[in-house]
């Protein structure tokens, strides 16, 4: 191993703060003010994979943020984590995409009602059933049929730095798109 | 606290084709100075739009030819942090990229490519409370 990657980030301390999080009264759930709607719109083969890009609208009437990891290479931002999900034979949507969360978001974009972004995942062909990688399962294996686009969206930073203390997380699911047939296997 | 109970490790980055991670691009843009670039380093990229909020922090990316564990890298960055007056950071870690279970240290995982990722993430603050934070990643190809 002689590559070695280097990734390095300056930010000032009054950036920081203010996007510490600081505790305050629950903010109660509220799907209609706090409300992301997601829409699947297009797909396009890459390989075996397919790359799935989703639009995301606030169409509630408070802002919310959406986790990112900073931006793909088209310059659109990367949501951690823009989750991927086709049926299984028993009906049950599965993830079929290749990012694990294991960690919660570290940034996040700030929608305020009416606002949109755009952005991708790939949906991965497994080979062959639960494969593992990292902490995650992905049971599925081969894709077919028609894909769906979920994402957890949060009300404020202390929802982002600890998700699992919201007993009702918000979660945007779009409404499934058929994949299309693949021209060629070896784009 | 969240922080404390997450493993931070990031679990899979698909379509990282191994060697290559972040093209050809290069760019030259004002940064501070506690963005260090190695010697010999190619594939620079600099912007402010990070990974970790995304609209206040300056962001750099290389690649550079060192053996793993890197220490040649390691070395001159920590040498010129500490030149400039920054401290590593000993505190309860500030949630930033690719922050692990541990500061300072070599983890490493599977992807889901199936290739091993090693990482080194550390943190460091200066006087005026700013923080600089370090990644350092090592793709093993086809283990």
């Amino acid at each position: 191993m002689n590559n070695l990657k280097v990734e390095a980030y300056f930010c000032r301390a009054a950036y920081l703060e203010k996007r510490r999080c600081v505790h305050g009264p629950p903010i109660p759930h509220d799907e209609h003010a706090y409300s992301l709607a997601l829409k699947i719109q297009k797909i396009e083969a890459n390989g075996i994979n397919f790359k799935v890009l989703v639009d995301m609208t606030n169409n509630g009437i408070k802002p919310v943020q959406v986790g990112v990891n900073g931006k793909l290479k088209d310059g659109n931002p990367e949501i951690w984590v823009l989750g991927l999900e086709q049926q299984d034979e028993n009906g049950e949507w599965e993830s079929v995409d290749a990012v694990c969360p294991e960690h919660p978001a570290f940034d996040w974009i700030t929608l305020k009602p009416g606002e949109q972004l755009t952005s991708w995942a790939l949906a991965v062909d497994f080979p062959k059933p639960n494969q593992r990688f990292g902490m995650c399962t992905r049971k599925a294996s081969h894709l077919g049929g028609e894909i769906r686009a979920s994402v957890r969206y949060y009300v404020d930073a202390c929802d982002i730095e600890d998700p699992f203390s919201n007993p009702e997380p918000y979660v945007a699911t779009s409404e499934p798109a058929a994949l299309p047939v693949p021209t060629s296997k070896t784009e | 606290m969240i922080r404390n109970r997450v493993l931070a490790t990031f679990g899979a980055i698909l379509s990282i084709a191994c060697p290559g991670f972040y093209g050809q691009q290069s760019s030259q843009t004002e940064q501070p100075e506690s963005l260090v670039v190695v010697s010999g380093a190619s594939d620079i990229v600099r912007s402010q739009t990070g990974l970790w909020n995304s609209d206040g922090c300056d962001e750099l990316k290389y690649t550079a030819s060192s053996p793993f564990p890197g220490n040649s890298a390691l070395l001159t960055i920590a040498s010129e942090l500490r030149r400039q007056g920054w401290t590593e950071f000993r505190g309860e870690s500030v949630p930033g990229p690719g922050i692990a279970n541990k500061l300072g240290v070599w983890e490493h995982w599977k992807n889901v490519t199936g290739s091993r990722t090693y990482q080194r993430t550390g943190q460091w603050q200066n006087p005026a409370g700013d923080h600089v934070t370090y990644r350092l990643v090592f793709l093993a190809c086809y283990e």
